[in-house]
């Protein structure tokens, strides 16, 4: 009975699937400029570019830096009690 | 690249870092990609039987000269000058040796990179022409304004130069974490030590108790903690939709932060390893180079004990990868 069913729903249907690329509208979702410029210098050159790495992986003359400290005010105030 | 981590909790410091160095290879026709060493030495124990541990990201080596070497050289010369000024001494002394190989073994790119830095920046297209330079105004004449000078305009770089400083301005900083105690004072304290090319010697930074830290490829995890990255904010800041002022914007991240209480030394470890862990896999499952990898090393230094590895690679670490 299910196989019948199943028979039934597949044959000869075209619908077409959604994609990754589509969103709740079905419009097509474009990546950011630079995001395409990066994909396309990797595929043209094979490495990215340094101010590409930067953007994502953050400045190497940085830190990110978290006081724990603030954290315990944080923690310890009203709302998160 | 690497991910590199400090935490100091109440009771001690743990550190961490992944292992992987990448380099970018020069095949003759241009820099054609990144190769990466999975098993490279990030975190150093300085000496042996030691209270302080070295922890290291950025550039990887000084040529011929390993980091190794060099701290084992500032570890003898320690035992035979003891800091009077403990830890905080111990950085200092680091900082001198270090930046002294650093001008020397690297003055040809250095100096390159500071060359290329006196241009201008190129652009493609510039947005109004280049002011022409003219004759300086002899003293005591007014100027006319046929005599109004620009002041020259520094030459600007090529496409090519520009992608060269790009990689010299960012592939030839080094960073450093001293940490640890130096009896008799066993309170547990950390330096932060940042070598960039265009900058002058660089003074030890303390890092604070109850504080962590990370370096290299701290993005991924500032987006997970803080709920956002740089790039973010300076794009929602320059969009146009923004009608609050930073502090305002910074307020929204605030919220979206996600905050620990004082941490179990253990539990400090393993948040630790959860962020290298989390940056290598960030990577792995973006599509981004694998520039953080390989064997992932804790050491933890309380206050109570020395320098201990949490997690160490074997020295067949490397063959065991095939």
């Amino acid at each position: 009975m299910a196989a019948k069913h199943t028979a039934k729903r597949t044959r000869g249907v075209t619908k077409p699937r959604p994609t990754v690329s589509a969103d709740a509208s079905g419009t097509e979702q474009k990546s950011a400029s630079w995001v395409a410029g990066m994909r396309s210098h990797f595929q043209q050159t094979g490495y990215y570019r340094v101010e590409d790495l930067e953007r994502l992986l953050g400045d190497p003359r940085q830190s990110f830096e978290v006081s724990t400290a603030h954290d315990l005010q944080f923690c310890a105030s009203p709302a998160h009690k | 690249m690497t991910i590199a981590a400090c935490y100091l909790s109440s009771e001690g410091i743990v550190l961490g870092a992944d292992s992987t160095a990448s380099w970018l290879v020069d095949s003759g026709g241009g820099l054609s990609g990144y190769h990466y060493f999975n098993h490279n030495q990030k975190i150093f124990e300085l000496g042996e039987n030691a209270t302080v541990g070295v922890l290291t990201w950025g550039l990887g080596s000084l040529g011929p000269k390993s980091y190794r070497t060099l701290l084992a050289s500032l570890s003898d010369d320690l035992q035979k000058n003891a800091p009077s000024k403990g830890v905080a001494e111990v950085a200092d002394r680091w900082c001198t040796n270090f930046w002294q190989e650093y001008q020397t073994d690297l003055k040809p790119a250095i100096q390159r990179c500071n060359d290329l830095n006196a241009k201008a920046a190129y652009m493609a297209s510039p947005a109004t022409p280049a002011p022409v330079p003219g004759p300086a105004p002899s003293a005591g004449t007014a100027p006319t304004l046929a005599a109004t000078v620009v002041p020259a305009a520094p030459a600007m770089r090529t496409e090519a130069e520009e992608r060269e400083f790009r990689t010299l301005k960012t592939g030839l900083v080094a960073g450093f974490c001293v940490a640890g105690y130096w009896l008799p004072d066993r309170t547990t304290t950390a330096f932060e030590l940042i070598f960039d090319p265009l900058a002058p010697k660089p003074t030890p930074k303390q890092i604070p108790t109850l504080h962590y830290g990370f370096w290299g490829a701290h993005n991924l995890m500032k987006r997970l903690i803080w709920g956002g990255d740089d790039s973010l904010r300076a794009d929602i800041l320059a969009s146009g939709k923004w009608s609050g002022n930073p502090a305002e914007l910074d307020k929204v991240f605030e919220k979206q932060r996600l905050g620990h209480a004082i941490l179990p030394i253990r539990d400090a470890v393993d948040f630790v390893h959860t962020c290298i862990y989390s940056t290598i896999k960030a990577l792995k499952f973006s599509s981004l180079p694998q520039i953080c990898g390989g064997p992932i090393e804790l050491a933890v230094i309380t206050s109570d004990r020395r320098f201990r590895w949490v997690r160490h690679k074997t020295w067949d670490s490397a063959l065991l990868e095939i």
